[in-house]
């Protein structure tokens, strides 16, 4: 008989929820589900970056040397810098500092505000200051910079808490609106997922019916700059400014660390070029304007629901 | 250019498959004092802090799992915080409904039942939403974890 097991934390400033659909026993469910969570907060010592102590922060400083690090550092930096190169800088992991700059800078748990002390400064950093040796399994940074993996990291932990659930016959992740669903939910259909409306707090915009796949979206509406309301979480690494294209922008990819950048990198580049950049990636998603126009990608009407 | 899609996925796959299969491990490499390197073995699910920072006597927080509740505008909400080695290791949320997320009722109208579209889907998904409205919760249970 199947039954649902659910579990929910507080990590990487938001909530993680996983649920399991299983004839499995309870032990088993509830075992692994507690080790899908740690994937989130292994991620978050390491990628954090309002904790000073975290691996990538304390890689800023030192530079024109090759740094040893994690095999989880090394393939989150590595992927964000893929999708840099993809969408010719639309999408680049080096704003960290402008970040800082903006008021993101305050750890939701401590409420320890962090102040990095880069060494000279530039203001003209890109993913091209850093250098992957992948036999070395190393990081080389040409300047100090600040390395913010935020839409990389939340997807990564998805994907790796994904692994830890196999053997069950339906789960689904959500890690704060970035999902990974599996199988089949308890009603034995594929999962049915709501986008959240931007600014209709709690309604949804459009439902999808899909399954085996990462659904992540990048907004404006929820995070916005204490320090400058012009300003939301999600910047142009070229302008410094907060694009105002899109209010939403979801997509639909294999695995949760690729939906997840991609949502940012196509809320950046706006909703033209971020169609244009779907269908080179092959991925599904919806681009959602202040208007509330919805533009939709090739595929994108086969996941749609009602 | 049909390839990249594919050369991306491939990417991820590998890259999750690689991490799974070992430890997440965070390496120690910058001579910093007081570095924990921390490796959880996923296999087993333990967590092994090879180098121990905190004593109990300087530590900010005394080791267990503290309760503190708050409210927001879904109603209560519960949390258990646990704390190793001094430091919070685990925020525990009872009761969430992840169909929901937790800014669904009208707080202009609460205690009108409404009915959600959301009734109608397992699970949302949308910008991240921030665990602001937890914080009071945490902040309670932080409170009675606190070293005198």
């Amino acid at each position: 008989m199947m039954m649902t097991y659910t579990k929910s934390i507080v990590s990487m400033d938001t909530i993680i929820s996983i649920k399991i659909v299983t004839s499995l026993s309870q032990t088993i469910a509830e075992g692994k589900i507690d080790q899908a969570l740690s994937a989130f907060r292994a991620v978050e010592t390491i990628c954090s970056r309002f904790d000073p102590q975290s691996e990538v922060m304390r890689l800023q400083n030192t530079v024109g040397t090759p740094i040893p690090v994690s095999r989880l550092l090394f393939e989150a930096i590595s992927f964000a810098c893929e999708l840099a190169n993809f969408t010719e800088g639309a999408f680049d992991p080096t704003v960290g500092q402008t970040m800082e700059k903006n008021g993101f800078n305050r750890n939701y748990l401590t409420g320890q505000i962090i102040e990095s002390k880069l060494q000279n400064v530039s203001h003209k950093n890109s993913y091209k200051d850093i250098v992957l040796d992948h036999a070395h399994q190393t990081v080389l940074l040409k300047k100090p910079l600040i390395i913010d993996l935020g839409a990389v990291a939340k997807g990564l932990a998805v994907d790796l808490a994904a692994k830890e659930l196999q053997e069950f016959e339906g789960f689904a992740i959500d890690a704060g609106g970035d999902l990974f669903v599996s199988g089949l939910n308890h009603r034995q259909e594929p999962w049915k997922i709501g986008i959240h409306h931007p600014f209709e707090h709690g309604k949804i915009i459009c439902s999808l019916c899909l399954t085996n796949a990462a659904v992540c979206t990048s907004g404006s509406y929820e995070r916005k700059s204490k320090t400058d309301l012009s300003i939301h979480h999600l910047i142009d690494p070229q302008t410094k400014i907060s694009p105002g294209d899109l209010v939403s922008a979801t997509v639909i990819a294999p695995f949760a660390m690729m939906a997840d950048a991609f949502s940012t990198a196509v809320f950046i580049q706006g909703h033209k070029k971020g169609l244009e950049t779907l269908e080179k990636a092959e991925v599904d998603g919806i681009l959602i304007t202040p208007k509330l126009d919805m533009h939709l990608s090739k595929h994108m009407k086969r996941y749609l629901y009602e | 250019m049909a390839k990249m899609g594919n050369k991306l996925v491939a990417m991820c796959s590998a890259a999750v498959g690689l991490i799974y299969a070992g430890a997440y491990a965070a390496t120690n490499n910058q001579a910093s004092p007081a570095n924990a390197t921390i490796a959880t073995n996923h296999a087993t699910g333990t967590t092994d802090n090879a180098s121990v920072a905190n004593t109990s006597s300087s530590a900010l927080y005394k080791d267990g799992t503290y309760t503190g509740s708050g409210y927001d505008r879904r109603g209560t909400v519960d949390v258990a915080v646990t704390i190793a080695q001094g430091k919070i290791s685990n925020v525990q949320i009872a009761n969430y409904d992840m169909r929901y997320s937790e800014s669904y009722i009208n707080p202009v109208l609460p205690q009108e039942v409404v009915q959600r579209q959301s009734d109608n889907v397992d699970v949302v998904s949308g910008a991240t939403s921030s665990s602001e409205d937890f914080q009071a919760a945490v902040q309670e249970a932080l409170a009675q974890a606190q070293n005198k």
